[in-house]
């Protein structure tokens, strides 16, 4: 049996339910008039009843295989949530200090993750971001974001 | 004027010394657009537009044109090189062109998306000139129930994208749909799932999505790796398709061109919806459909062309009609406009000069693309060669300036960060992006198109099996849903040999 | 290595010190000493943005400083002014937007700014060409025959707009509670798609915005009234909703505002220079082709118009059952 059917299912389950009784909220109309509800009711309805076959197919095949061994063990999955994490708070610098600045420090922390040496992370990070930087101010004429500095 | 003296009046205007310049510069800018994700060709058209104040009309269109067909055939390379889609239309791309990446053929697949795209985009042009005008009556017919219809018809191909679980896939699809919900009521302007944020006034986008789901969320899966699996590991094989590759894939090329150049007349998702049609279409013929998503040829070759047979054809109601059929066309009218010139039914009689002139530099700028972007798939193939330490960032900072410069937007980024766990969390529970994609911009057509169809017809389903074409669509649909579920009965009826 | 890393740090410290000098300048050169920016909330390429970009170019010759268009688009237009209010107020940052955002999705959504208070407007610049179609080949020759025919045929005539609760659908709504009309209303996203529809005979009329007119002019629609104050210059022999008898006009200006605490001097410094840029006539004639129409309306124009129209709208939008109250409380 696997484990991380019922783990996702169960997730689909409260978020359709979740959707299912906003959506009485909006109002689900009559079919001469249907409203905003309308088409979001349906649609979680359709899950929870697509949930219940992935839970019975699932239960079907107890006996059959427990799903991959290796999607949390064995591997450095830290280093995503690492990797995520940098985006979050570089989510929160972009707007302050601007994008010169902010993506500097988030290309900085990158590079050091999929370990490379400071030196040349420092120096790639540089120039990656003022490359980019040039070419979208320059070439495409699309302003990326500035800080409170002003760049 | 008849079709080959247009043609030849065309390519004499399009042979005008600054004329072939500006087309030269179009496509070359139009690439650069399309290898970027997200600034695809609004943007370029829209940053580039008052520079065009200067020029005389039929010159500012044609380097306009360009541009877009420039980005249509650039589009593909990120999503077979890094997985990130740049645009919608290239999503199912990534499904068997980055598989074909990671077995180091990434040349080939590179190889016919170009092919793929100059033979199905030059049809389509041959399609504007000839039938354009009847077409385009034919496009005009297409009404609420139509839509419906063939959107519905679009959703059973979710059945051709699931390479594992089917029920996990429709609960991708219908993920999609939900998410594609949030934002304005199409019908009563309500907000919907907005939670009081004004940036989910107008819902997600889906590049920032695509590129999450796709892009970012495949640097997650890697990071993480023990001993990184090495994209190339693999030594680059033959840089062109070689003939075996060439008869798999022709008949992919032609029924995605056919299936391109009609959806590419309706107005709406019509080229998106083409790629993922084009798709479905080669798995369900396919001898080898288990071979799909992980590098066949023909997963490649079908929804490039098709994507480029749309982008000719959606030229068809712009200039018979006067009727842009998507957002890029929207703002390429916009440029007619403001060189005084009207597309529409007049076009061809008060402008000659600007409806043979753009007809025949497209057809150049397809020449000219196709010898543009051959030698640079050696050049895009290094790309690969960068050790992963310096790539995975790379495609990080790839993802967020191609988020960004979609609506010049933060919040993009965050919506693109999101779905890129969104993405590593679905490759954990075994569920594929794919279709999520596919419910996400059918979700919100097919919700207007049944509420109006609805709202026409006062509540009556009849509407739907009243009028001819929406009837032919609704009839192929159940023939679609059923055949598989016959061919699985047959195949466990049949004694096992 | 270490001195080498410190020595890296130090050197990017430097250079960013550097560029933030560059680009910031003296900070006591007259105004405007670097390029505007103009805010706008819609997507390249529709007529808000044109428009906008063609009286930018007009400003930037007398301004001597280019003006710059930024695309924001997203909540209908919302983000693009609550993006200017988290600008600094020097007058570097301004937006471009239609009074429809100020008082009729303030009405529908709960926007984070007053509509009345926030802003001060440096020009009401243009406003599109409304109307009422029909399809060239369809029998109504003229508004009357239109509703002669509804009032005959109940829940028979379809129409499209550009969406619920939009110009053009109030338009309608008050055609049919004045003639106590019974029609069957299929929404739109934008005139572009309203027309397609009327074109393919889907709808019998049609109330759309400025994209009527190349459908008029190629014969494909056939235009029965305007919506507007006055007759258009364009179409002398086509009456107004007003002259028809319906008491409705456009409440759509496109407006150029900036942020309220904006510095006095410079606002009027900006009133001057787009007052002026508004009469160039090489960008009356790119709004001609646009299908735009100009208008002029000052800061204190502008205001008692949008408080005007607040009004009617608020009424309307009641009336059709979009809102119960507005979301917004407007100053």
């Amino acid at each position: 049996m696997d484990k991380r059917n019922l783990i996702s299912g169960l997730f689909f389950l409260g978020f359709s339910a979740f959707v299912a009784v906003s959506s009485i909220g909006l109002g689900i109309g009559r079919l001469t008039n249907p409203q905003a509800g309308f088409m979001p009711f349906w649609t979680s309805l359709l899950i929870i009843l697509f949930c219940l076959i992935l839970f019975g197919q699932t239960f079907a095949n107890r006996s059959g295989s427990a799903g991959r061994a290796d999607s949390w063990s064995q591997v450095h999955w830290h280093k995503s949530m690492l990797a995520a994490g940098a985006l979050c708070v570089y989510m929160f610098l972009l707007p302050e200090i601007g994008y010169l600045a902010a993506t500097s420090i988030l290309m900085l922390a990158l590079f050091k993750l999929s370990s490379m040496k400071i030196l040349p992370a420092a120096l790639a990070s540089l120039l990656t971001v003022i490359l980019s930087y040039a070419l979208f101010s320059f070439i495409l004429n699309t302003p990326l974001p500035r800080g409170m500095l002003g760049f | 004027m008849d079709a080959l003296n247009g043609l030849l009046y065309g390519l004499s205007v399009a042979f005008e010394f600054h004329n072939l310049g500006l087309l030269l510069a179009g496509c070359l800018l139009g690439t650069l657009v399309g290898v970027l994700p997200g600034l695809g060709p609004v943007g370029a058209i829209s940053i580039l537009l008052p520079l065009t104040f200067q020029l005389p009309p039929a010159g500012a269109i044609i380097m306009l044109a360009g541009i877009y067909n420039g980005a249509m055939y650039g589009g593909s390379t990120t999503s077979i090189l890094i997985n990130v889609p740049g645009e919608a239309a290239s999503a199912v791309t990534c499904l068997d062109g980055y598989a074909m990446a990671r077995k180091g053929r990434a040349g080939t697949a590179l190889g016919i998306a170009v092919f793929g795209s100059f033979i199905a985009g030059t049809v389509g042009l041959i399609g504007l000139q000839l039938i354009g005008g009847p077409l385009s009556v034919l496009a005009l017919k297409f009404g609420p129930p139509e839509y419906f219809a063939i959107i519905l018809m679009g959703f059973t191909f979710i059945v051709y994208l699931a390479q594992g679980s089917m029920i996990k896939a429709v609960l991708m699809a219908l993920a999609g749909i939900l998410l594609s919900l949030i934002g304005l009521d199409p019908i009563t302007s309500e907000q919907r799932f907005t939670f009081g944020n004004i940036h989910l006034f107008e819902g997600l986008s889906v590049v920032p999505l695509a590129i999450g789901l796709f892009g970012l969320a495949e640097v997650f899966v890697n990071l993480e790796k023990t001993a990184p699996a090495r994209v190339l590991q693999v030594k680059i094989k033959n840089m062109f398709p070689n003939k075996s590759q060439w008869l798999r894939a022709r008949w992919a090329i032609v029924r995605g061109t056919v299936i391109g150049f009609f959806m590419g007349i309706l107005p709406g998702g019509g080229p998106v919806l083409s790629t993922f049609m084009a798709y479905g279409v080669e798995k369900r013929v396919s001898k080898h459909p288990e071979k799909f998503g992980h590098g066949a040829i023909e997963g490649v070759a079908a929804p490039e062309s098709a994507n480029n047979a749309a982008a000719s054809t959606s030229f068809i109601p712009l200039m018979t009609l006067g009727i842009p059929p998507n957002v890029v066309l929207a703002v390429l009218f916009g440029a007619f406009m403001i060189h005084g010139v009207t597309p529409g039914p007049l076009l061809m009689t008060q402008h000659p000069e600007i409806f043979w002139g753009v007809i025949a530099s497209m057809y150049m700028g397809n020449v000219i693309l196709l010898i543009l972007n051959l030698p640079l798939i050696p050049l895009w193939v290094q790309v690969l060669r960068i050790p992963d330490k310096i790539l995975y960032p790379l495609i990080v900072l790839f993802c967020l300036l191609g988020a960004y410069s979609v609506h010049n937007s933060v919040f993009d980024i965050g919506v693109m960060l999101l779905f890129g766990m969104v993405g590593y969390l679905l490759n954990k529970f075994d569920f594929e992006p794919a279709p999520l994609v596919l419910g996400f911009v059918l979700g919100p057509l097919f919700e207007v198109n049944l509420r109006r169809s609805l709202l026409m017809s006062q509540g009556s389903f009849a509407i739907f099996v009243e009028r001819p074409i929406a009837l032919v669509a609704l009839i192929v649909c159940v023939i679609l849903i059923i055949l598989p579920f016959i061919q699985a009965i047959r195949k466990t009826s049949r004694p096992i040999s | 290595m270490k001195n080498h890393s410190r020595f890296f740090v130090a050197a990017g410290v430097i250079m960013l010190v550097v560029i933030s000098l560059i680009c910031s300048g003296p900070a006591w050169a007259e105004y405007p000493d670097r390029s505007i920016t103009v805010l706008v909330g819609f997507v390249p390429g529709g007529s808000m943005d044109l428009s906008a970009r063609a009286l930018a170019k007009s400003a930037e010759k007398i301004l001597g400083q280019p003006v710059m268009i930024e695309n924001k688009p997203g909540g209908t237009g919302t983000v693009a002014l609550a993006a200017l209010l988290s600008q600094k107020p020097d007058g570097y940052t301004l937006c471009a937007t239609p009074s429809s955002v100020l008082i009729r999705v303030s009405q529908q959504q709960k926007v984070p700014f007053k509509p009345f208070t926030s802003f001060k407007t440096v020009i009401g610049f243009t406003e599109p060409q409304l109307g009422l179609v029909v399809k060239s080949d369809a029998p109504w020759k003229t508004l009357k025959d239109l509703t002669a025919y509804a009032a005959k045929n109940p829940g028979k005539l379809k129409y499209a707009t550009t969406g619920v609760g939009s110009t053009t659908h109030a338009a309608v709504e008050e055609i049919a509670s004045k003639d106590k009309l019974q029609l069957i209303h299929v929404p739109y996203k934008g005139s572009m798609e309203a027309l397609t529809a009327l074109l393919g005979g889907h709808v019998e009329f049609a109330a759309l915005t400025s994209e009527l007119v190349p459908a008029v002019k190629s014969g494909q629609a056939r235009l029965l009234a305007v919506i507007s104050e006055k007759r258009s210059v364009k179409y002398p022999d086509v009456p107004t909703m007003k002259e028809l008898g319906y008491d409705f006009a456009n409440d759509a200006v496109f407006a150029i505002v900036a942020p309220a605490d904006i510095d006095p001097a410079v606002m009027k410094k900006l009133e001057g220079v787009f007052a002026a840029a508004a009469k160039n006539s090489e960008y009356l004639e790119t709004l001609d082709r646009i299908n735009m129409i100009p208008v002029y309306y000052d800061g204190r124009a502008f205001d008692s118009f949008l408080r005007k129209h607040w009004k009617i709208i608020n009424k309307s939008l009641i009336a059709s059952g979009a809102i119960k109250e507005a979301a917004t409380k407007p100053e």
